[in-house]
């Protein structure tokens, strides 16, 4: 037995910096994923303050709390995974450029730009699909 | 003395995790360091408070049903949304071979 914050709090303060990164990263993720991400290591990082917390003031309720705290976060991944939408959607900001035919208005003299080639291996070495991708709604 | 020094360890590894959360270039690069964050950071100090407390107590068992709990839903819940995002068309990048690619729905559902 030991008190917990008297000791050295400085291992504290890493955890709390550590979830204020993955809070921000929660706040800035391109894709939904990364929000997930960043939104479960700040849950977990609670729920160490929250056990923390309950031993420093000998109550044992705060525990019970942090247990359904990781159940929560649980159903709400799960719950992310199930109903997120195809594609397409607000929660992506990785949109594909449209076509350059759509795109351009009609009778427009001006030449339609071409889309921006991303200079990377995933990209160049694989043959283009036979059909283009159609995007759900 | 040993508590000390493994509470320092977990914090140093969560916020490693941490950074890795903004160094990585993608969403399953970015997931391996939210499970250092999980793993090395908090169920570490979770097992220093447990031992740390009276043995076979009810804050014993309590941050042992934590534990597991995170143990079990954490690769579970990250397996879920990986699956959801590939599917959806998150391509990892820096990669050199998508082995999915060839497969009927690689990459799409």
């Amino acid at each position: 037995m030991f008190d917990v914050i008297s000791i050295s709090n400085i291992w504290m303060y890493l955890f709390v910096f550590a979830g204020l990164l993955a809070l921000i990263r929660a706040g800035l993720g391109p894709t939904f994923a990364d929000r997930f991400i960043g939104i479960g290591a700040f849950v977990n990082v609670i729920t160490l303050m929250l056990v923390v917390y309950a031993i420093q003031i000998k109550s044992q309720f705060y525990l019970d709390v942090a247990i359904l705290l990781v159940m929560l976060s649980f159903v709400g991944s799960l719950a992310i995974a199930k109903y997120s939408p195809k594609i397409n959607s607000a929660w992506i900001t990785q949109h594909k450029p449209r076509s350059p035919r759509r795109a351009a208005p009609l009778g427009s003299s001006a030449k339609a730009e071409k889309p921006k080639k991303i200079n990377s291996a995933w990209t160049t070495q694989h043959k283009p699909r036979s059909q283009p991708r159609r995007e759900l709604k | 003395m040993i508590s000390e020094a493994l509470l320092i360890i977990a914090g140093i590894s969560a916020v490693l995790g941490a950074i890795g959360l903004f160094r990585f270039p993608d969403f399953y690069t970015r997931s391996h360091a939210a499970t250092m964050i999980s793993v090395g950071g908090v169920m570490l100090a979770l097992l220093v408070l447990m031992f740390g407390e009276q043995l076979l107590g009810v804050y014993f068992f309590k941050i042992a049903i934590i534990i597991i709990l995170m143990l079990l839903t954490g690769p579970t819940a990250v397996h879920a949304v990986a699956n959801k995002a590939y599917m959806m068309g998150i391509s990892p990048k820096q990669l050199s071979k998508n082995q999915m690619e060839s497969k009927p729905g690689g990459g799409r559902q």
